[in-house]
């Protein structure tokens, strides 16, 4: 194998193990258990979003809503536990609707770009713009608080020592991926984004297909919203989930997902989430000015990708 | 000779990973003379094309350009004037037909594009290969034939010195084909040197001076070919003797398996169509470019709109509205295009023959084990040459990929087969093997098949039956005796004169 080849196959892995190694030397501290623990966990909500981000960019879309869909969904589940009161089956149950709205509304979006034939930059791009509004008219511009100490128990939650959400992240990983690339619907999420007319003369119900990678966004941003909004106990109408679209997209892509489609592994996109984790850590740990974090991140982002046109282009 | 060649490539080899493509590859070009290079699919033809015009590098060996060594690029190559039309289309689809034919080379007046002079220069140049295209049409818009003929424009329109052209006639009409003959010579008189790859040695015999022959990566033969026949040209392409090429003609069943009654379509390009086919015949559709045979499969398998008409599958009415419900009732179409609607391109080549039929090897999960198995026994019977069942298929040489698609079809088990040119750009060793499948099939009653062809002789050789179509309508049907190459070209062009006493049982 060609250096190159093994740069472009395993790059990602290489990038996160130089970069621990690099924090590790200039701060100890960054190796403690807690910290990684911590990493991972903060990890987790972008991570989760980032997994249902790759199913839609390797069936040839894009989804720029996330951000103002997962502050939507998080208003939701708060409001739906305060309405129903604060028993474990209420929370359960509020949970179970919102995912369930969640997995419509990314329906939606997708009925939209496949029947509608509208481009889904410009679909998520409207929907990005109608739930942020939604949340901030519902709150006023203010924040929703949870009044439910239940529902707010689940973020703190460890179980044998780990944050619930980084447990959930872990599973989430692991079942997308077999999702992914052991199963017939994986498959055809590869072939509808590598060649949609191939696809189509192969018997393939691309369009079904397509829409059901919304679906599975969806249900990721409601999985992500639930476990953040009850870690903070709260949802910031104008603030939550802002940017959110720009690191899941830069994890996928860090991660090896294809902008154009047919190509990329939740493998990948687990840990570019994490090479976004560390980089935040590390900034936050060596002091870096909050602001300068976009640069850091922009840079690797772009350098990510000229590793992978290295591959493509021979 | 005392005259030096133009281009020299001087015991080229090549690699792709552990596997030899081109074996100490010594050849020689002159200006002024047409070559015709042929060689079994896989042989390393355009690899050794993409080499000549700077598109790859070989791992040892050297080119010399007019006596003097070279190290050649894209853009060096262009500099001297090596043009390349690639086997596979490379046009941008969007564009408009002048566009893609001065892409990355157009004129400039004050510092704009200067769309007029593209215009202008782009009908000198249609109008020169005396074909109907409008220079301002979207090449999306065109048909495969014309695209193909776009591709060649956009050689044209360079300053040319050796002309490379990589199965240009694949994809076109006997009249196409023609016309580029006639530009071919008149650039060869013009003391251009000619290299032309084509699968069709009858081709080869009319238009080339010297011939080429590639085998297994190894140069077996360069220089005069007036006294080969294409039987004699196919042994050495092949290292043996061929046996004829065509199968017996099997035996058709009484058995209608399928009809179609006053098919037309929405847009108005299949009007009122009706036919019928038998169980285990071989059924052909032959007609000029345009006549409105793909279209007709399009809206058979659901992916064009029928306005009227209806579909009988053994005998029952059918509704099918896309390709999976014909797919169900056991109809498969092979598309004209394998790299645009065949092929999955960035996949390994096993998940290509198991696409269609995934549902019949798994409920949920993929199984890629049996995936491969299935896949090696389509390497094996139908002699599919890769090095591995996880080779990517864009790396497959053309003719392996076109049987990849085959292998897709028939690992569905469908009982009608549609094939859309079914034989594009394959070999005649493989083009054998592929006419054998076919034949094999219907002889064991086991598929029927409806051919489109535009390659007279394997209508004439393959087909128990064939129908002429034009504009959309059809014209004529041939049987026995019938099917010959005059009989079908008159059909085709509309000259239905005795079609009365020739064609009809
Ligand atoms: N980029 C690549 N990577 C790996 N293998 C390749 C690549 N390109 C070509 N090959 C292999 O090199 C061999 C020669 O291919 P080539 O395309 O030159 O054949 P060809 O003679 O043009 O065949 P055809 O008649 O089918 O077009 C084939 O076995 C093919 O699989
Ligand atoms: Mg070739």
């Amino acid at each position: 194998m060609h250096l190159r080849d093994i740069l472009s196959k395993y790059g990602i892995l290489f990038a996160l193990i130089v970069l621990v190694l690099i924090a590790g030397i200039l701060s100890p501290a960054f190796l403690k258990v807690e910290n990684i623990t911590n990493i991972f966990w903060q990890t987790s909500y972008i991570g989760i979003i980032a997994v249902g981000m790759t199913f839609i960019m390797i069936g040839g879309g894009i989804d720029l809503s996330v951000g103002s869909f997962a502050a939507l969904m998080g208003a939701l589940a708060i409001q739906t536990v305060n309405a129903l009161g604060d028993t474990t089956s209420s929370v359960i149950l509020s949970i179970l609707i919102t995912i369930a709205v969640g997995a419509l509304l990314g329906a939606g979006s997708g009925l939209l770009v496949t029947k509608g034939r509208i481009p889904p930059f410009v679909v998520t791009l409207g929907a990005m713009a109608i739930y942020r509004s939604l949340v901030l008219n519902f709150a006023n511009g203010g924040v929703y608080m949870s009044r439910s100490s239940k529902y707010s128990s689940i973020g703190m939650m460890r179980v044998l020592g780990l944050p619930v959400p980084m447990i959930v992240f872990l599973i989430y990983v692991v079942v997308a991926s077999i999702i992914l690339e052991r199963t017939k619907f994986g498959r055809y999420v590869y072939a509808i984004g590598a060649n949609e007319t191939a696809a189509l003369y192969s018997a393939i119900n691309v369009d079904r297909i397509r829409t059901a990678t919304y679906v599975i966004g969806g249900i990721s941003v409601s999985i992500s919203a639930v476990l953040l909004s009850s870690m903070m106990s709260s949802v910031s109408s104008s603030s939550t989930g802002n940017g959110f679209e720009l690191d899941a997209i830069a994890a996928a892509v860090i991660g090896g997902t294809s902008l154009s489609g047919g190509r990329g592994t939740i493998l990948g996109t687990f840990l570019g989430a994490l090479v976004l984790g560390v980089i935040n850590n590390m900034l936050v740990m060596l002091n870096v000015a909050v602001y300068l974090q976009g640069l850091v991140k922009g840079l690797i982002i772009i350098s990510a990708v000229f590793i992978q046109n290295l591959r493509t282009n021979d | 000779m005392t005259e030096m060649p133009v281009l020299h490539a001087r015991n080229v080899s090549m690699k792709f990973g552990e596997a030899l493509v081109l074996d100490n590859v010594d050849v020689e070009f002159y200006a002024g003379r047409v070559y015709g290079v042929v060689g079994e699919n896989g042989a390393g033809k355009s690899t050794l094309m993409r080499i000549l015009s700077g598109f790859l590098q070989p791992i040892s060996g050297q080119i010399h350009f007019e006596g003097k060594q070279t190290v050649l690029n894209p853009q060096r190559a262009k500099h001297l004037g090596i043009v390349l039309v690639p086997q596979e289309l490379n046009l941008v689809e969007p564009l408009r037909v002048y566009e893609n034919i001065f892409l990355g080379d157009e004129p400039v007046k004050h510092i704009l594009i200067d769309r007029k002079a593209m215009i202008d220069r782009s009908s000198e140049i249609i109008k020169s290969l005396d074909v109907q295209i409008d220079p301002a049409e979207p090449v999306e818009k065109l048909s495969t034939g014309k695209k193909q003929m776009v591709e060649i424009m956009k050689a044209l329109s360079r300053n040319v010195k050796i002309l490379i052209m990589d199965e240009p006639t694949a994809s076109l009409s006997e009249d196409e084909t023609n016309k580029l003959f006639e530009t071919v010579r008149k650039l060869r008189d013009s003391g251009i040197a000619v290299i032309f790859v084509s699968h069709r040695l009858k081709e080869i015999i009319q238009i080339a001076d010297e011939l080429v022959v590639l085998r297994d990566g190894k140069k077996v033969y360069q220089g005069d070919l007036s006294n080969f026949s294409e039987a004699q040209i196919a042994e050495m392409m092949v290292g043996r003797k061929m046996s004829e090429i065509y199968p017996e003609k099997p035996t058709i069943e009484e058995k209608t398996v399928f009809e179609v009654q006053n098919l037309s379509s929405t847009d108005g390009k299949i009007k009122d169509v009706s036919f019928a086919l038998k169980n285990g015949e071989i059924l052909g559709f032959y007609g000029l470019v345009g006549a409105g045979r793909t279209e007709l499969m399009q809206t058979i398998i659901g992916i064009r709109k029928l306005s009227s008409g209806e579909i009988f599958v053994d005998g029952k009415p059918t509704v099918i509205k896309s390709v999976k419900e014909a797919m169900k009732n056991g109809i498969v179409y092979l598309p004209e295009e394998r790299k645009l609607a065949g092929l999955v391109l960035n996949f390994e080549v096993f998940k290509n023959t198991t696409l269609m039929a995934l549902d019949k090897i798994s409920k949920i999960f993929t199984k890629p084990k049996v995936e491969v198995e299935r896949f090696e026994y389509y390497r094996k019977s139908f002699d599919i040459r890769v090095r591995s069942p996880y080779q990517i298929t864009r790396t497959l040489s053309g003719g392996n990929q076109q049987k990849l698609v085959l292998s897709k079809l028939v690992e569905t088990g469908a009982k009608i087969f549609m094939l859309d040119e079914p034989t594009r750009g394959v070999d005649i060793n493989s083009r054998y093997q592929i006419y054998k499948i076919i034949s094999e099939l219907a002889s064991k009653k086991l598929a029927s098949f409806i051919v489109i062809s535009s390659d007279l002789p394997e209508i004439i050789g393959l087909c128990n039956r064939v129908i002429v179509m034009r504009d959309g309508e059809v014209v004529g049907e041939a049987t026995g005796d019938g099917i010959n190459e005059a009989n079908l070209i008159y059909l085709a062009l509309g000259f239905s004169v005795s079609q009365d006493d020739e064609t009809r049982e």
